[in-house]
């Protein structure tokens, strides 16, 4: 099976700050590639890099075979929820799914789907996103990036003020998308949550990859992720943050 | 846990395992996500295919950054405002038609310059915040998502502008006739309805150029209060300081867009308007536009 998503040498310098260094990974289909990695650590630098949204200093990144802005429909094909928060206040949920369908070329019946499938109310719907909780914002992230029914889902955090249930459900929504052939590549800096719903880690410290391989060789070598976590980014976590 | 969990693909999952499990139909050719619900274990609903296009069509970015542009209650609210200031304007002069004729005589077109005061005022503010507030509010992340190609999204909202523009200009004449014909019919003067197109198509000049100057501070700054500030003030302080002396003043001619865009409006053109024009429009419309489309394309969306 060749891989969904291919990170390749990448690199981005921010002035003296390498925020990402020569990053390589591949994320295969068919399962839930964890990316772990302390706060700073590069895992949201790594994602901009991937849809473009930051360009990169060197290196680059293939999705579905080919770089993200050269998909002719790319969040079509890839769903992509890199910061539930990042959405305009004053629009209610309905119409940022609404814009999102109306780009995607996805019918306006789309949008009822996607609602019932994130559990997002038609009244919570109808209420503006400034209202929302961080949860509910997530649950609106995530059915965004699900609207053209993509085959690759990156998303940065998606667990991120969501309640136990919340998780659950969307540990099983992940679950169900992997199974069913679909790409996930989920950042986390919960490593409990990770190791519940990923099948495949990489780890990131300071920029670069410390650790890539399945939850099942990671755990074998160390035991637990939490003791692996703590030892690879040890060194390579932030000044201050240092173990 | 993840052991028993081991990754499938879509072309190997329409066996045996799924048809025991569940009877949904197990269609190999269908979406991963159709098939969701065939797995026991994760309870997840059944989100059905859809249709998408091909690619992403110019059409649908304009019809998506039009929809963006009147989506908001800020941009209501302004749109709201500056069509009801046009129609009450327009009322008002009707009502002091006569001596409104006395001082500017009985051409219809003459009312245009007090309906669209209000417009004018609020209408590129809300071009300002058609690109300013996908940064404020960090929209880009979803925008450039969709449409990675930004120079595609700076086009689409180019077009809106220019059509909004257009719209708001025809509303303008619009409710410059109707307050004519009122003015006209209760205060008995025969308007002057003759088409004047010099002064028509002066005026559509300035709204687009006012529009694209907004567009261009708006993308300079990508920031709504110094591109609002800036748009509003600085034009004026530039006015102003014409009122150092005529050696100034002889410099701001060719700087100055308010005064070099009067030739526009009054469809009277002397010797230099035109060229005083072209450098004026150059330091205040193309030049930010340049500058903010490139700053646009650039910026890392975060």
């Amino acid at each position: 099976m060749s891989p969904m998503i291919t990170v390749t040498n990448l690199t981005k310098r921010y002035g003296d700050v390498l925020a990402v260094d020569n990053v390589s990974f591949q994320a295969p289909p068919g399962s839930v590639t964890g990316f772990l990695g302390p706060n700073g650590a590069g895992k949201s630098t790594t994602m901009r890099c991937a849809v473009e949204l930051t360009p990169a200093t060197s290196g680059e990144v293939t999705i579905l075979g080919q770089r993200y802005r050269d998909l002719p429909n790319p969040a079509a094909r890839v769903g992509i929820l890199l910061d539930a928060s990042a959405q305009h206040a004053g629009r209610t949920g309905r119409e940022v799914l609404t814009l999102g369908a109306m780009t995607l070329g996805a019918p306006k019946a789309r949008v009822d789907e996607v609602l019932q499938l994130v559990g997002l109310t038609p009244k919570e719907a109808k209420a503006r996103v400034g209202t929302y909780s961080l949860g509910m914002r997530q649950r609106l992230g995530i059915g965004h990036a699900l609207l053209g029914n993509p085959e690759v889902l990156i998303l940065d955090e998606p667990a991120n003020g969501l309640d136990p249930h919340g998780i659950h459900w969307m540990r099983g929504l992940l679950r169900g998308f992997a199974d069913a052939g679909g790409t996930v590549l989920l950042s986390s800096h919960l490593l409990h949550e990770v190791q519940l719903i990923a099948d495949r880690i990489v780890m990131i410290g300071r920029g670069r990859i410390v650790a890539d391989g399945t939850v099942d060789e990671l755990i074998a070598d160390h035991g637990n992720l939490e003791d692996m976590f703590l030892e690879r980014t040890a060194t390579t976590s932030r000044e201050g943050f240092a173990a | 846990m993840t052991a028993d969990l081991t990754p499938t693909h879509p072309s190997d999952q329409t066996g045996t395992e799924m048809t025991s499990t569940q009877p949904v139909a197990a269609d190999p050719m269908a979406h991963p996500l159709t098939q969701m619900a065939a797995r026991p274990a994760p309870k997840v609903e059944l989100l059905k295919p859809t249709t998408v296009f091909d690619r992403v069509g110019f059409g649908s970015l304009v019809k998506v950054e039009m929809r963006k542009f009147l989506d908001t209650r800020a941009g209501a609210w302004l749109l709201g405002i500056g069509l009801a200031s046009a129609v009450g304007i327009a009322l008002i002069c009707a009502v002091f038609y006569r001596q409104l004729t006395e001082i500017t005589g009985t051409s219809w077109t003459m009312l245009a310059g007090f309906v669209g005061f209000g417009v004018q005022l609020l209408v590129p503010v809300m071009v300002i915040l058609m690109f300013t507030t996908e940064w404020t509010q960090r929209t880009t992340l979803t925008t450039f998502s969709l449409e990675p190609r930004r120079g595609r999204v700076v086009a689409a909202k180019g077009v809106v502008a220019v059509a909004v523009a257009l719209a708001l200009w025809l509303f303008q004449y619009g409710m410059a006739a109707v307050g004519s014909a009122i003015g006209g019919a209760v205060h008995h003067i025969d308007v002057d309805w003759s088409m004047d197109w010099k002064i028509l198509a002066g005026s559509l000049a300035a709204y687009i150029m006012s529009m694209a100057m907004a567009a261009g501070f708006g993308m300079l700054f990508m920031n709504t209060a110094a591109a609002i500030v800036t748009y509003m003030a600085l034009p004026m302080v530039v006015s102003t300081l014409g009122l150092a002396g005529s050696k100034v003043q002889a410099v701001l001619n060719w700087v100055d867009l308010s005064t070099a865009s009067v030739p526009l409006l009054l469809g009277e053109w002397k010797a230099n308007d035109g060229w005083q024009l072209l450098t004026a429009s150059l330091i205040w419309v193309v030049l930010p536009v340049v500058l903010g489309t490139w700053r646009y394309l650039r910026t890392e969306a975060k």
